[in-house]
């Protein structure tokens, strides 16, 4: 780690990401529920899936 | 014989784990054994291979030498070129959010391979085939679960911060990146930023209470309130989610930037305007260039005319942020490699900035190019800024050793648009005054009078060239 990552940074960083890793729970949760009614559903892209590769394509 | 010289980068001394350096003309950069853990995950994790297929790093090749520092050397690789470099303080809106996008994308990947960006700095990203990439192989650590992301404070200095700026408060505000070089202090964005970005979740937490945090939470507690809690992946990836989500909703829209109604305002009519591109195309394709810079290129129309040119690749500038942004989504559309659309001032280019004086070069020594373009532009500086048409003729010789430059005369409605409140200055700004100037550097080739209308297209080729 060369970085100073910054005191401060450090714990709003932690407070921010704990309320949002609730979101993301929640999220998967529903994303799990709806994939027991649908076939096509494969649980273990879940993130990259999300991913927008548009930086190369149109949108 | 004697062997070619290793010339380590200036720029490239912060991160221990290696640095790049040029030998025989080619770039290269050495891997530190402190970072072999690193770079074989990065390698046998797939993620390499993964995301140089979709563009989003610089592939590169392992070799064997030159080795310039053999004592801590693990690996030597030769990365694939870059064209052009180019700064975030040069880039248009969506050129810096595309690149910031590409950055939080790349942090995704990185955790399914089990690794993380050490560093988020705009500086790894350049442009190459008309998009964004990471040119920094060594920004991927392997990751630990419970850490907290290091780069998350440069993030939001390097891109958050700028992108806020530019689509809140006002587009020019990524000039701040020239006097701040790790970034816009979160402070002094949160001072700039208008009252209402303080109701969008991403912008209060990321910008406002982050540089609360930055000033309040003091590191002499550090010790003492060091955290307990780790961050767990998925709270992690909510934090990356998030950042997406703030920057995919910053929106900026050219409307009211001078230039943009230009070309309806111009002395071209229609078949003039067409003319026009044809003599640069007949130049351009006797040249062959294999590098074209066009100054004052507005949205890039001119510059358009070297993109078929085989391995040409076209740097398309202009002073005008609205003109730049329309000319990348032109080359996000149609998905044009070879053209580099830069926001710059000729007036006042980039300058070199950082340790030294040599981190970040400035733009007229990047500036070495076959044919240099200036259509419609030299009255905007010989006429609004003084400038000395022979030191137009000496600066556009510095450049290039092709020039296409267009004559503008006084009789043209633009120049006496800018004539209109200013004592006419310019006794030798005639045709016959631009010739002798231009002889000072140039020989004259050639020169295409434009049909219905009164400006003259030189085409010009440096003395002893």
């Amino acid at each position: 780690m060369y970085l100073d990552p910054g005191f401060g940074s450090m714990v709003l960083q932690l407070v921010l990401a704990g309320l949002l890793g609730a979101g993301v729970i929640v999220r998967l949760f529903w994303k799990k529920i709806k994939g027991i009614f649908s076939k096509n559903q494969t649980e273990s892209t879940e993130i990259r899936d999300d991913i927008d590769y548009g930086v190369t394509e149109d949108k | 014989m004697a062997l070619p010289k290793i010339n380590k980068e200036d720029s490239s001394f912060r991160d221990p784990s290696g640095f790049i350096f040029y030998y025989d003309h080619q770039i290269y950069r050495q891997i530190n054994l402190i970072c072999k853990e690193d770079y074989e995950l990065l390698h046998s994790s797939g993620l390499y291979e993964r995301i140089t297929k979709k563009k989003k790093l610089v592939s590169h090749q392992e070799v064997d030498n030159p080795i310039p520092n053999p004592d801590c050397a693990y690996k030597i690789i030769k990365p694939e070129k870059i064209e052009f470099l180019s700064y975030p303080y040069e880039w248009s809106f969506s050129q810096l959010k595309d690149a910031a996008l590409l950055t939080l994308n790349i942090q995704k990947e990185a955790l399914l391979s089990g690794m993380t960006l050490k560093d988020a700095s705009a500086y790894n990203i350049q442009f190459k085939d008309g998009h964004p990439i990471l040119i920094d192989t060594l920004s991927f650590t392997i990751y630990h679960e419970g850490q907290p992301w290091v780069a998350y404070k440069q993030f939001c200095q390097h891109f958050l911060s700028p992108l806020a700026l530019m689509s809140l408060t006002d587009i020019r505000l990524n000039g701040m990146l020239k006097n701040h070089i790790d970034g816009i202090p979160l402070d002094l964005t949160s001072k700039m930023l208008p009252k209402s970005s303080w109701v969008n979740f991403g912008l209060l937490s990321h910008i406002h209470l982050h540089a609360r945090a930055q000033k309040n939470i003091s590191s002499d507690d550090a010790e003492k309130n060091k955290p307990k809690t780790k961050l767990s992946k998925t709270a992690f990836i909510g934090l990356i989610e998030n950042l997406e989500k703030t920057i995919k909703k910053l929106k900026w829209e050219p409307h009211g930037t001078d230039w943009l109604a230009y070309y309806q305002a111009t002395n071209y009519s229609d078949a003039a305007f067409e003319k026009k591109k044809e003599i640069v195309h007949q130049i351009l394709s006797e040249l062959n260039p294999k590098s074209v810079l066009d100054l004052g290129a507005n949205t890039g129309v001119f510059s358009r005319e070297g993109k078929n040119l085989q391995d040409c690749f076209i740097v398309s500038t202009d002073i005008d942020p609205g003109a730049v942004e329309l000319n990348y989504l032109e080359v996000k559309r149609a998905k044009e490699k070879n053209i580099l659309p830069l926001v710059l001032d000729l007036t006042n280019p980039s300058p070199s900035i950082g340790w030294k004086n040599q981190e970040r070069v400035s733009f007229l020594s990047r500036a070495h190019v076959d044919v240099t373009m200036a259509l419609a532009l030299i009255h905007h500086l010989a006429i609004a800024n003084n400038i000395p048409l022979r030191n137009i003729a000496k600066t556009l010789s510095e450049m290039a050793d092709n020039v296409i430059i267009e004559f503008v005369p006084k009789e043209d409605s633009q120049v006496k648009r800018l004539l209109l409140t200013r004592d006419d200055i310019f006794d030798q700004y005639t045709i016959d005054g631009f010739v002798v100037a231009m002889q000072t550097e140039f020989t004259i080739v050639k020169q295409f009078p434009i049909e219905n209308s009164d400006r003259v297209i030189f085409q010009l080729k440096k003395k002893n060239s």
